[in-house]
């Protein structure tokens, strides 16, 4: 039981105090997994890390689930997984309910107004740091994933132009990436 | 920015509908988000703007501010935030259950599966070609974000100093290594100080 609660806590915590989204959770919850409590070897998060990556949905609540099976069954994997998610959401829940019904105050305006720019300019470099992730930053790196980059275009497009929806995009880019990986 | 109230959500349906719905999104959104953190952003809003209409590209905007800026998923958290303003607390826990469980479980389930497949051609090969979609879709997010947050030219030096404002932001945030709160805080002061 009382691994039960420390696994809520330990998530709530890393949840908490991960600003900037799941990526940046991951280094405080391997600290509360791994140092603090020792639930896992450090091996052993890093192949949970690796193996969670090539799951879809955010990474923090798939290491939860992982984390607090691994340790208390099914109560665990529940526990940590409210830990990671329910408190913030409430918390967006609130900060939302408070926000809209203040959408028209001037004050509030203004800030909005200087925090939407930044926003945008947050997601334009996730888009950057994928790019150098997965082109690397020469020339030659680039032509040499031509393929990825077709991927990438093509989809942009087929999007853009013929309002394809994400999902088969996805799809589609993974079987291109399977056929060449065969090929 | 507009001055008009906020318009409530478009209900196309009853309760009991719009709580299939929810499942129904986040089950997919949480299914097909590879890639983690950001890659949620495209197949949501695919869901929520495009495909269900319960949110304009406005609002939009603004439920991804919150929940850039707070801690915690953003994944996860959107997902509470979105069915909650749809069908209240029972939306809430609907959507954020129907985006994490299945995943979840996976995750449990399959972990034994890793060893095995760890060095798998096919799996490595799957996701290096997703990659390139996320990458090109969250780009056109981010277009989609450049109207209703930097307004046009119409708007005059507020829309320069706003497009200013993404220049500068980008190469703090590859340079600085500051976190984004805090670029998000400094912003909001520098916007309730100059663009009033």
């Amino acid at each position: 039981m009382t691994d039960v609660l420390d696994l809520f806590v330990s998530f709530l915590r890393a949840s908490i105090l991960g600003f900037g989204g799941g990526p940046s959770m991951v280094l405080l919850i391997q600290s509360e997994v791994v140092d603090l409590h020792g639930w896992l070897s450090n091996a052993e998060f890093l192949d949970a890390f690796a193996f969670g990556n090539a799951l879809p949905s955010p990474i923090a609540t798939k290491l939860a689930a992982f984390t607090g099976y691994h340790v208390a069954g099914w109560p665990g994997a529940f526990a940590a997984l409210l830990g990671v998610a329910g408190p913030t959401a409430a918390l967006v829940i609130l900060a939302a309910g408070l926000f809209m019904s203040r959408r028209n105050n001037p004050v509030l305006k203004a800030i909005i107004a200087g925090v939407r720019p930044v926003v945008v300019a947050l997601l334009l470099y996730v888009v950057w740091d994928f790019l150098v992730e997965v082109f690397g930053t020469e020339l030659s790196s680039w032509l040499a994933n031509w393929y990825l980059l077709a991927i990438a275009v093509a989809s942009g497009w087929l999007m853009q132009r013929y309002r394809v929806h994400p999902v088969p995009l996805i799809i589609g880019g993974g079987l291109v990436g399977m056929l060449v990986a065969v090929a | 920015m507009s001055s008009t109230p906020p318009s409530p959500p478009a209900r196309h349906a009853g309760k009991a509908t719009l709580c299939w719905q929810l499942t129904a999104s986040f089950f997919r959104i949480g299914l097909f988000a590879f890639g983690g953190g950001a890659s949620v952003i495209p197949v949501l809003r695919d869901e929520v703007v495009t495909r269900h209409a319960w949110f304009d590209e406005e609002e939009f905007l603004d439920i991804y501010t919150l929940g850039s800026t707070l801690p915690g998923p953003i994944g996860s958290n959107l997902a509470g935030y979105i069915g909650f303003r749809l069908a209240g607390a029972a939306g809430a826990i609907i959507a954020l259950a129907a985006s994490v469980l299945p995943t979840a479980a996976a995750m449990i389930f399959l972990a034994a599966l890793y060893s095995a497949y760890r060095d798998n051609v096919l799996v490595a090969g799957f996701l290096e070609g997703v990659r390139p979609v996320v990458i090109a879709l969250l780009a056109l997010v981010a277009v989609s974000f450049i109207r209703p947050s930097l307004g046009t030219r119409k708007d005059g030096w507020h829309f320069g100093v706003k497009l200013a404002l993404v220049a500068v932001m980008f190469c703090l945030t590859m340079f600085s290594g500051l976190n984004a709160a805090v670029l998000i805080g400094i912003s909001g002061a520098f916007g309730l100080a100059v663009l009033r």
